[in-house]
């Protein structure tokens, strides 16, 4: 499985959404409805599944679909 | 997505003293106390009977008789405890405090939703089965509000808030923000400790703002 769909796997889990309605454009708030439990688990979950570390910066500068995809491809 | 973005000041000789310092003066004042738990005293038993993670509450200002209380009675009988603390200097006093208790520290704030020091507390409650200590004022206040961080981090983990309180017969007040309460010495000590709280996993955001009044609420009523 690639970085993109662990991050897609993750984001629909969370969001309970179909991938047909993200594109890297799709703000994680506005967009997916993403609130701060979700944001929390979202971001662990990014961290376990990908073993990377996100810093605060990172996290705060992640306001779409694609932010997040650049982060991880890193 | 919000969160801060701070790194912890660095460790100072300054730091080492002060919490030295404290530390002895904590523990030669706590020495003199009369404790007696009033409430839920088989509660806080099966703490370390039950081996399932809790999210002990408490005010900020009940952090001095609190931490030595905690130490004695369940970090060094191998409960397994993890505490967030600031990222500021006199975090940095907590931070000594809390490894010299027994206590595992994670740095941060529990003010923003995915913060790292809130990441890394809800990885100590999910991967490591550890109880979390939390400040829910702390740690700059305003005194006696709670911040939504500690009930979305009960909301994610499932893990119970675990309120914890005390009031001395007599004390000090400090005139710090969270006006500290330091009990005289040979004071003595009644704890409360009521049902715990579960949040549940699903909250909108009205819900969510209820339970953190929940929460306040019933650590202020503890108060008196």
């Amino acid at each position: 499985m690639s970085v993109e769909d662990s991050v897609y796997e993750i984001l629909i889990k969370l969001t309970g959404k179909d991938r047909s309605e993200m594109t890297p454009e799709t703000e994680l708030t506005a967009g997916l409805g993403i609130d701060s439990p979700m944001a929390l688990q979202l971001l662990f979950e990014l961290e376990e599944a990908l073993d990377i570390e996100i810093t605060d910066e990172e996290a705060a500068a992640m306001e779409t679909v694609g932010d997040v995809l650049n982060r991880v491809r890193q | 997505m919000a969160v801060e973005s701070v790194a912890p000041k660095p460790l100072t000789w300054k730091a080492y003293l002060a919490a030295f310092l404290i530390r002895g003066f904590t523990k030669l004042f706590c020495a003199t106390y009369r404790i007696q738990i009033v409430e839920g005293a088989d509660r806080y038993r099966s703490l370390l009977t039950d081996n399932k993670p809790v999210i002990v509450c408490a005010w900020h200002n009940r952090v001095f008789f609190l931490s030595y209380y905690l130490e004695k009675s369940l970090t060094r009988k191998g409960f397994d405890l993890t505490q967030m603390v600031s990222l500021s200097r006199d975090g940095n006093i907590g931070y000594l405090l809390g490894k010299w208790a027994k206590i595992k520290v994670v740095r941060g704030s529990s003010n923003r939703g995915g913060s790292k020091g809130l990441r890394n507390l809800f990885r100590a409650i999910h991967k490591d089965h550890s109880s979390i200590l939390l400040l829910p004022d702390g740690s700059q206040g305003p005194v006696y509000k709670a911040k939504a961080g500690t009930i979305v981090l009960a909301q994610l983990s499932g893990a119970p808030l675990f309120l914890f309180s005390f009031s001395p017969d007599r004390a000090w007040r400090l005139k710090s923000w969270d006006r500290l309460i330091i009990p005289k010495p040979f004071a003595k000590i009644s704890i409360r400790i009521p049902e715990p709280i579960q949040v549940a996993r699903e909250l909108s955001k009205e819900q969510l703002e209820k339970e953190r009044l929940k929460l306040e609420n019933a650590l202020n009523e503890l108060r008196s």
